[in-house]
């Protein structure tokens, strides 16, 4: 059984009326990477600011690494195995590059100077340029540097990509990848559907504060299909709510069908009602979260 | 003291330096031209008045204590909710340090400040008071410097509280101010009126104290501890409650 870093169970919050999340549970797994999947405004960085103390849930509970979140001395224990990128990169902008290193430093036992120098090196920083002077892509490197000159037991990164060229990005998930085989666990939120498919065990779907969606990506390629069928008059997508059925739409005489398990049974059902084609065909990640979250037309 | 908590300190210190200078610089300006120009523009007005008299009533009683009043309010602004407006407060509240730990490093730098500040005309005053050919004395200069100081305290940390319940860049000290203004007003109403020790502005400058002698306008006797002590506590109880009201807060 695999070792949970983070778990919630019921997770809700509420900021007076408007409720951002309702009763999220999941588990990360150690030596995992967890892509965090969801719109803008979906609940992600309201979850993620529970998780780190910053927000206190309306109910339900939350662990990072045995420790619970809500308890402030707890999530101070917490805040020493993890490392986090937020979502604006917030840097002390009166710092140059140098003393915010010094400054983040300080208050790590896990630094690691070598990776320190390596990354300083490979990002190409100026340690003497002030933050506010780094241009955004700049700015999210050094964030990324401070969180990754340490060895923490969970790396929390939201929206790690933004502002990077696609040459940048490529070393960065090839870094996170290689950072779960030193027993790093990592949770990142991304809009670049692509670039989670290439490096995460597990996603997490959330749309309007609910979590939809918790799978492996391994299942997903093994088990998620879309069956596309021609008829030779307008089918009924009634007639094929199989279990395991996630999304039916219908065009003219094409049903299409994006089925978490049961192709099979689906093929069956379109050869039984007369489907005169029949294609069944892996989905991507693409597919599975704008199914999942867009409303159907 | 840890490493960490050195490293906050420096955070809190590098945050306030700029508005520290600016303040250091004006209110060494304000009692250089006080002092200098006393006699070329014929500041002091009454001839019979004394120098000390003079340097109570510019300096201690007059525009520098104001100036003085409103700096070190300007000083108790920041932490964490003007963070939170800038973009950084997620990456503080990251750091594996408590709330209250904050709280404390960014309020003992403040409290450094405040001393530095109040101790500037008491380097000042006798200095600039040679070049005019008039002399005044350190050890008064020094005791009303102790004087400010305590009452700073209370500014800095009335302010400080402001900052962690209202955000916005300048609503903390505006509403510190206004808050001000009607504690002054309310203690000069009777009977409240009658214990001049309420107001900590008069305790600042020794007016009605039994530690001040007005015939010639200087502090009398041993260190006022008793006062001293007091606004020290309030700064500290406003300090206090400041850091439960961070610990209490969300910064979504």
């Amino acid at each position: 059984m695999r070792q949970a870093v983070i778990e919630t169970s019921n997770l809700t919050k509420f900021y007076g009326q408007v409720e951002a999340i309702r009763d999220v549970t999941f588990e990360v797994g150690s030596s995992r990477i967890t892509g965090f999947l969801g719109r803008n405004g979906a609940g992600k960085s309201t979850t993620v600011k529970i998780l780190l103390g910053m927000v206190r849930p309306s109910s339900g509970t939350g662990t990072i690494l045995g420790h619970p979140v809500t308890d402030p001395t707890e999530n101070l224990l917490l805040r020493k195995r993890v490392a986090y990128v937020g979502e604006d990169k917030g840097l002390y902008a009166y710092m140059t590059v140098g003393e915010l290193i010094r400054f983040t430093r300080s208050f790590y036992d896990d630094w690691r100077p070598e990776v320190e120098q390596r990354l300083l090196r490979g990002f190409q920083l100026p340690t003497d340029r002030k933050v506010k002077a780094l241009s955004k892509g700049m700015r999210t490197k050094l964030a990324l540097l401070l969180a990754l000159s340490r060895r923490p037991d969970l790396l929390i990164l939201d929206e790690p990509t933004e502002g990077l060229d696609p040459v940048f990005i490529e070393e960065l998930l090839q870094t996170l990848a290689g950072r779960t085989a030193e027993g790093t666990a990592v949770f990142f939120s991304s809009h670049q559907l692509n670039e989670v498919e290439r490096i995460a065990d597990d996603i997490l779907l959330i749309d309007k504060g609910r979590l939809l969606l918790d799978i492996s990506l391994d299942d997903m390629r093994e088990n998620y299909r879309r069956v596309t069928m021609g008829f030779d008059a307008e089918p009924s997508g009634e007639d094929f709510r199989l279990p395991g059925v996630a999304r039916i739409r219908a065009q003219g005489r094409q049903l299409s069908v994006l089925t978490r398990a049961n192709a099979e049974a689906l093929v069956e059902r379109g050869r039984e009602l007369g489907a005169v084609s029949v294609d069944v065909a892996p989905v991507s990640l693409r597919e599975v979260f704008l199914e999942t979250v867009q409303e159907p037309k | 003291m840890t490493l960490c908590d050195l490293a906050l300190c420096h955070k809190a210190w590098r945050e306030s330096r700029v508005r520290f200078g600016i303040m250091v610089v004006a209110l060494a300006w304000i009692c250089a031209a006080i002092v200098i120009l006393q006699r070329t523009i014929g500041a002091r007005g009454d001839e019979s008045m004394s120098y000390a008299e003079f340097i109570w009533k510019a300096v201690y009683r007059g525009a520098v204590r104001d100036l003085f009043t409103l700096l070190v309010m300007m000083l108790g602004l920041g932490g964490l909710l003007q963070e939170q407006a800038r973009g950084t407060a997620g990456f503080t509240l990251a750091l594996p340090v408590s709330r209250n730990r904050l709280v404390a490093t960014r309020a003992l730098v403040g409290f450094g400040e405040v001393a530095f500040l109040s101790f500037v005309p008491a380097l000042l005053l006798p200095l600039l008071s040679t070049f005019v050919g008039e002399s005044y004395p350190l050890n008064q200069a020094v005791n009303f410097g102790v004087l400010w100081m305590a009452g700073g305290t209370i500014l800095f940390a009335a302010a400080f509280l402001c900052s962690v319940l209202l955000a916005g860049e300048h609503t903390p000290w505006i509403v510190c101010t206004a808050s001000l203004v009607a504690y002054l007003v309310l203690i000069s109403v009777r009977p409240l009126s009658r214990l001049p020790s309420l107001n900590f502005l008069q305790v600042m400058n020794g007016s009605e104290m039994p530690y001040f002698r007005e015939a010639d306008y200087k502090l009398v006797g041993p260190t006022p501890l008793l006062p001293i002590a007091v606004m020290g506590l309030a700064a500290g109880c406003f300090i206090w409650a400041a850091g439960v009201a961070t610990q209490r807060r969300e910064f979504s």
